[in-house]
């Protein structure tokens, strides 16, 4: 959708959509072309100078996600002013959420095509002998989804803290959370955290639609993620990274730092229900309730602008988080509540991380970003959805909502400044 | 005053024991867990030894198995090892008096074992001239792959099973941080009590990479051991002829719960844990630091956390993977953080009798420090014939030491440069 922070403040202004037919790869018919891509991404384009010719180097071990990653990492840390230091290397710490990266096909086509017999009987013995040698001797921590921090800790010599979220679509809100846990009690300065995550894959395909999220839109490709909308069957893949630099306030202001705002609660719950029952937001409830205790603030505050809903499109999935977001806030029902994902997709681990960015950075503008493609909410779900285009913004104060298809809940409350 | 965190429960399932009687009394005997791979042919393989669970079943911890969808090894580990610790402490589903809402989960677990026959089948059914094609690819997977198999590779699976188990519906979190992975749950876990956001924590890890991808991945950073004719005697960690680790399974859960929570409902408890450590190396993805500088600062913040001098701990459960490089560094970065107190204190590496259990091995280990404090007896490095020149410490060569075990500490480091220090303490009020 969005490419850097003014480009991010306009989509969501204009309510811009980022959802087309896929161009990766070719998909067969009996799924969705529709995906939230990012195109022309060019990694090295977000290098510092100095960092270019090692960051080039190590580009061939990151899988797609640590590249998105890594490269929004340094673009946060020059936003920040630290790319080149001026952070106690040991102070400055990791705490991202990731996904299952999913391993390249063609990278282990050879070794299976070798170790197929004529009869179409895969050989072990033969993938055991042959097979294995013809993959790369680095291919594991390709794909390990604590590389993203480790990249981003070599790269820029962060050697406090580290510890990555793999907890689906919440890992990123969840990161957040424990940073903000690690810097409240000084054990670090500074955590670079967010996440960042591509559902581009022909395998996120085959699992989303085997578990039943993937959607069945079969109009314009376009209009294929509906958040809380009537016609939404399932979800959108996407890919994207959100990263944040998160510091202790007398670090900052020690260093006049610009300060984008403060994180001032979090929470976490979960449905504890078994998988194969509907969700049923019990989870979500325990975390916007925590988080509210957290924050020292009630559901009535004025100064809560909105809720950056996780408003996915799966119908039961946006049903629970309706209903949660009725409970805590049922004497206040009129709270506006968007989600970006009808532009953007599921961007998985990398959710909560752009979510956040993208309701801070609006609402520093005075305005809350829209839901796109809800052209008519689900009847009965009794919230107040902002619609189709962005509305000015009631206080400085908003709860982003992250929920996995398990029911595994976070909520992230931050206050602009 | 900071809230404390002690542990009031603890369950294991492990390539020596299916519990923790049965571990802890192998631990004792110095048996050991490795043999020839049986969960696939692996008879080909570079390495086709690993340190397997045989004969396990899920029906001897939870008695509404057939209630539950197709399991993966990480999830019916974490289940068996959750239960066995909620049944340990006292607490079950509909235990009166807890707060649903602040009883969490906190798992450090592997992502789950690809389906490698059906992914290798739906690759190769979609290659025309050795290239994938990507929509014969996907339209052919949604025939062959296992709807439950994929559904199980989610990290997050076993946590959000365990939670449904134990009806936790407090902080849910699942991490990966490689090896280092259920030692930093435990550690987060802690750190979460003790700021309020929870009571109660099952924390821990589960993880079976013995599967084709996993051997297959480790194989090629040439990290395992390829002393097949000898399995018993393949994992020797500290040993001169170290020559990689073995790849184990199984999981470990710790009850984590604050003190007077714990005490109000007359727990018992089986330590304290007072201290953590989490680092980067930030220096190379495959080895560690040279000079152990990430394992240091490791080991000192974890120290500094506990309010603890070097010269108070009694036992360490070193990560000691049987590598040539984690040994070593390990060791140096043991005689850093604890100085000349390092020669006094004994190590040992419990992965020599049961392998390398990857994202679960803290978790189990730390278990192991409880047991150690528990019976004053700290198990053995086996397979220790001959320390390499560079290992220098007093490792509990080949049998069981006794001695009261006060303070233990557990050291896990994970690729990629993590690493993680737990600290326990025997408790008293």
């Amino acid at each position: 959708m969005a490419t850097g922070q003014a480009d991010l403040i306009d989509s969501l202004r204009e309510g811009r959509n980022g959802i087309g037919p896929i161009s990766s790869f070719p998909v067969p018919d009996a799924v969705t072309s529709a995906v939230g891509e990012i195109r022309n991404f060019e990694p090295r384009n977000y290098v510092i100078p100095r960092l270019k010719k090692t960051f080039v180097k190590s580009l061939k071990y990151m899988a797609r996600d640590i590249q998105l990653a890594v490269a929004m990492a340094q673009v946060a840390l020059q936003d920040a002013g630290l790319a080149e230091g001026g952070v106690d290397p040991t102070r400055i710490g990791i705490d991202l959420g990731a996904g299952i990266i999913s391993t390249d096909l063609q990278e282990l086509t050879p070794g299976i095509e070798k170790s197929y017999e004529a009869d179409n009987k895969f050989s072990y013995s033969t993938w055991g002998t042959e097979g294995i040698k013809l993959v790369q001797p680095i291919w594991l921590l390709k794909y390990l989804p604590n590389m993203l921090a480790c990249h981003i800790s070599i790269l820029s010599d962060c050697q406090g803290p580290s510890n990555t979220i793999t907890e689906g679509d919440a890992s990123s809100g969840l990161a957040i959370g424990e940073a903000f846990r690690i810097l409240q009690k000084s054990r670090a300065d500074v955590m670079i955290s967010g996440g960042a995550d591509s559902k581009i894959h022909p395998l996120s395909y085959i699992r989303a639609r085997m578990i039943g999220l993937l959607t069945h839109w079969t109009g314009s490709p376009e209009l294929a993620s509906r958040p809380f909308d009537i016609q939404a069957s399932g979800l959108v893949l996407g890919e994207g990274a959100g990263i944040l630099i998160m510091e202790r306030l007398d670090h900052a202001n020690a260093r006049s730092a610009k300060i984008y705002g403060e994180v001032i609660g979090i929470g976490s719950g979960s449905d504890a229900r078994r998988i194969t029952e509907p969700c049923t937001g019990q989870g979500m409830v325990h975390a916007i309730k925590a988080a509210l205790r957290d924050a020292g603030l009630t559901a009535e505050d004025p100064s809560i602008s909105h809720i950056h809903a996780h408003g996915i499109g799966v119908p039961s999935l946006d049903a629970a988080e309706a209903s949660a977001i009725r409970e805590v806030f049922s004497n206040r029902l009129d709270i506006p509540v968007t989600s970006t994902k009808g532009a953007t997709g599921n961007m998985g681990a990398g959710n909560g991380g752009v979510e956040l960015i993208s309701s801070l950075l609006a609402i520093r503008e005075g305005f809350i970003p829209p839901i796109i493609h809800c052209d008519e909410p689900v009847p009965g779900l009794g919230l107040n959805l902002v619609r189709g285009a962005a509305i000015p913004a009631q206080g400085n104060t908003f709860l982003n909502l992250n929920i996995t298809r398990y029911g595994q809940s976070s909520c992230v409350i931050t206050r602009a400044s | 005053m900071r809230r404390r965190v002690v542990v009031t429960g603890i369950g294991m399932v492990t390539p020596i024991g299916k519990d923790v009687d049965s571990t802890w009394q192998a631990l004792q005997q110095g048996a050991s867990g490795v043999g020839p791979i049986t969960l696939f042919d692996a008879r080909t393989f570079p390495t086709r030894i690993a340190a397997e669970i045989h004969g396990f079943d899920l029906k001897n911890y939870l008695n509404d198995v057939d209630t539950w969808p197709p399991l993966s090894r990480n999830s019916i580990f974490a289940l068996a090892a959750g239960k066995m610790a909620m049944d340990d402490a006292g607490l079950d589903a509909n235990t009166p008096g807890i707060d649903r809402s602040r009883l969490g989960v906190y798992f450090g677990a592997g992502e789950g074992q690809q389906d490698f026959p059906h992914f290798c089948a739906t690759v190769h059914s979609g290659v025309t001239a050795g290239q994938v094609h990507t929509n014969e690819f996907i339209k052919n997977g949604l025939h062959i792959m296992d709807k439950w198999a994929e559904s199980e590779q989610d990290p997050g699976t076993p946590t959000a099973h365990v939670a449904a188990m134990a009806n936790a519906q407090g902080p849910n979190y699942t991490c990966l941080t490689a090896c280092a992975a259920s030692s930093q749950a435990i550690g987060e876990a802690m750190e979460q009590i003790r700021r309020g956001d929870a009571d109660i924590i099952l924390s821990g890890g589960t993880h079976s990479m013995i599967h084709p991808f996993g051997i297959t991945g480790f194989i090629l950073l040439t990290a395992l051991s390829t002393r097949n004719d000898d399995p018993q005697h393949a994992s020797r960690p500290f040993d001169e002829d170290r020559d990689g680790f073995i790849l184990g399974e199984g999981a470990g859960v710790v009850v984590l719960e604050e003190l007077e929570h714990a005490l109000k409902r007359g727990a018992r408890i089986y330590g304290e844990l007072i201290g953590y450590g989490s680092t980067a190396d930030a220096f190379r993805i495959t080895d560690s630091h040279d000079e152990g500088r990430g394992a240091i600062a490791c080991l000192k913040e974890a120290i500094a956390d506990a309010g603890i001098s070097p010269e108070e701990i009694n036992y360490i459960n070193a990560h000691g993977t049987s590598t040539e490089v984690n040994d070593k560094i390990e060791t140096l970065a043991i005689k850093h953080a604890l100085g000349d107190h390092a020669y006094k204190v004994p190590v040992s590496s419990t992965k020599s009798m049961m392998g390398h259990l990857i994202a679960a091995a803290g978790a189990v280990e730390a278990i192991i420090c409880l047991l150690a404090i528990r019976d004053g007896i700290m198990p053995p490095t086996i397979n220790l014939e001959k320390p390499s020149e560079d290992c220098d410490l007093d490792y509990i060569p080949g049998k069981p030491r006794q001695g009261t075990v006060n303070v233990a500490v557990s050291n896990s480091f994970g690729f990629g440069g993590q690493n993680v220090s737990l600290i326990l303490r025997k408790f008293t009020a």
